[in-house]
């Protein structure tokens, strides 16, 4: 259980790292926990465009020091939701 | 009144779902509910109804949501901005209770008008949908960026938007055109096997992209915060409810709702981490791709974050990020490719659920 809490307590800072992220990058005016971890970046959701994208993905391969996007014919899955870039920063660092 | 619900699916649901993942579907919507909003002061109404309704400017759409004066969520519902009047159209509401919500406390200078006897609701879904469109209407329909809409010559109000993941279009078609609008889109999709289904197949889509299904999560009781659709509710919002959603969160809010997976889902199954109760099962339904139930869990937010399995009554609940399919539309480029191309085009990916980490 300690693991798993251990786990729980890492995932939680990622996501809360990665939503002040992108309140600060992209100057949105929310708070960061009213950016909900599993609605669309893109799109519908929080309707970001491809310039939010390339600062997005700019500011979260500086913060972690992992890739983002690695083949740019690939469909950009890690950014899909905030949750996705968390899983994705997570599964780089292990 | 809006009629009833359509049916879940027209005879065989694993194959209208396939249709949906491989080229594109037209569903009857007969529930939906229309309101026509027309008069000076249209616009502040419609933010006094549902949030955002204050921004719409001619030409937008806007997915929005109809919400109780407690903050609860009552309807999945769209925005249409014309020159002369506004369209709220809900899902989740029947005519009557929306035409009344409208109406109730509206300014005088305005007209509030049921528009489903003259207007019925299909919508087009699907990695093809755009071109059975661009056949029906013009080519120039497949640079229709999402929440925007146009008019085809039969006034069939046409507005891309969806919630399957796959490009899709809410189709308001005129009542006594109807008909011939099914003709003639039949006749334009059947190049690209277009399949008449049931509602079934757009309601799974939905929860294999976590996007909100009003007659499955959105009968829960459930605000905006716990069902992840904060990005519905612009800041300012002064429409009915969102000080209710604010209080809420003001005082922190517990839950959160998220996908799952186990060998054995079922609607109301607690979910427990050892002797601790984190909350419980709310949609659960087959995984079509693989074994085992997927589904939506309410669960505690310090424990609702993907890549965890806790325990239900049934066997491990596994918490998964959405989506949990990589949708054919991603792989689609209306600008280059065309259903000819489509056995060059990967099919839609499925997770692997049993192998999943996140």
């Amino acid at each position: 259980m300690t693991s798993q809490t251990e786990a729980l307590a890492q995932r939680a800072a990622v996501l809360a790292q990665i939503q002040a992220l992108v309140v600060d990058c992209l100057l949105l005016e929310r708070e960061p926990d009213e950016l909900d971890p599993d609605a669309p970046l893109f799109g519908t959701g929080l309707s970001l465009d491809s310039l939010d994208a390339v600062e997005l993905v700019v500011a979260v391969e500086q913060a972690f020091g992992v890739r983002v996007v690695e083949d740019r014919d690939a469909p950009p899955v890690a950014l899909r939701s905030l949750n996705t870039l968390v899983d994705h920063v997570l599964e780089s660092a292990s | 009144m809006s009629g009833l619900p359509g049916p879940a699916h027209l005879g065989d649901p694993a194959a209208e779902l396939a249709a949906l993942r491989r080229s594109a579907t037209l569903v009857a919507l007969p529930h939906l509910a229309m309101v026509s909003i027309s008069g000076p002061g249209a616009t502040d109404w419609c933010g006094q109804l549902v949030p955002g309704g204050e921004r719409q400017r001619p030409g937008e759409g806007r997915h929005t949501l109809v919400l109780d004066d407690d903050g609860t969520v009552l309807a999945d519902a769209w925005l249409v901005a014309q020159r002369e009047s506004i369209w709220l159209i809900a899902d989740g509401l029947d005519q009557a209770e929306l035409l009344a919500r409208c109406r109730a406390g509206a300014p005088a200078s305005l007209r509030v008008e049921p528009l489903a006897p003259i207007r019925a609701a299909w919508t087009l879904d699907g990695p093809f949908a755009w071109e059975v469109m661009a056949r029906y209407d013009s080519p120039g329909v497949i640079g229709l960026p999402p929440m925007t809409w146009f008019s085809t010559d039969d006034g069939t109000l046409v507005l891309r938007t969806g919630r399957t993941g796959e490009y899709g279009y809410l189709l308001l078609v005129r009542a006594d055109q109807e008909p011939s609008v099914l003709d003639t889109l039949t006749e334009a999709g059947a190049p690209v096997e277009l399949t008449r289904a049931g509602t079934g197949c757009l309601a799974t889509a939905a929860l294999e992209n976590f996007a909100f299904w009003p007659q499955a999560e959105g009968r829960a009781g459930l605000t905006p915060l716990e069902l992840q659709l904060q990005w519905r509710l612009p800041t300012a919002s002064v429409a009915r409810g969102t000080a209710a959603v604010r209080v809420h969160r003001n005082h922190g809010w517990t839950q959160r709702i998220g996908l799952v997976h186990g060998p054995d889902l079922q609607v109301g199954d607690g979910v427990h981490a050892g002797d601790q109760p984190l909350g419980r099962i709310i949609r659960a339904e087959p995984w079509s791709h693989g074994t085992g139930f997927i589904g939506l869990a309410l669960l505690a937010r310090t424990h609702a974050h993907p890549g965890f399995t806790w325990q239900g009554p049934r066997g491990p609940v596994r918490t998964l990020s959405a989506p949990l399919v990589t949708n054919r539309s991603l792989f689609v480029r209306p600008q280059r490719h065309a259903w000819q191309d489509q056995a060059d085009i990967p099919s839609v990916k499925p997770r692997d659920l049993d192998g999943a980490s996140g």
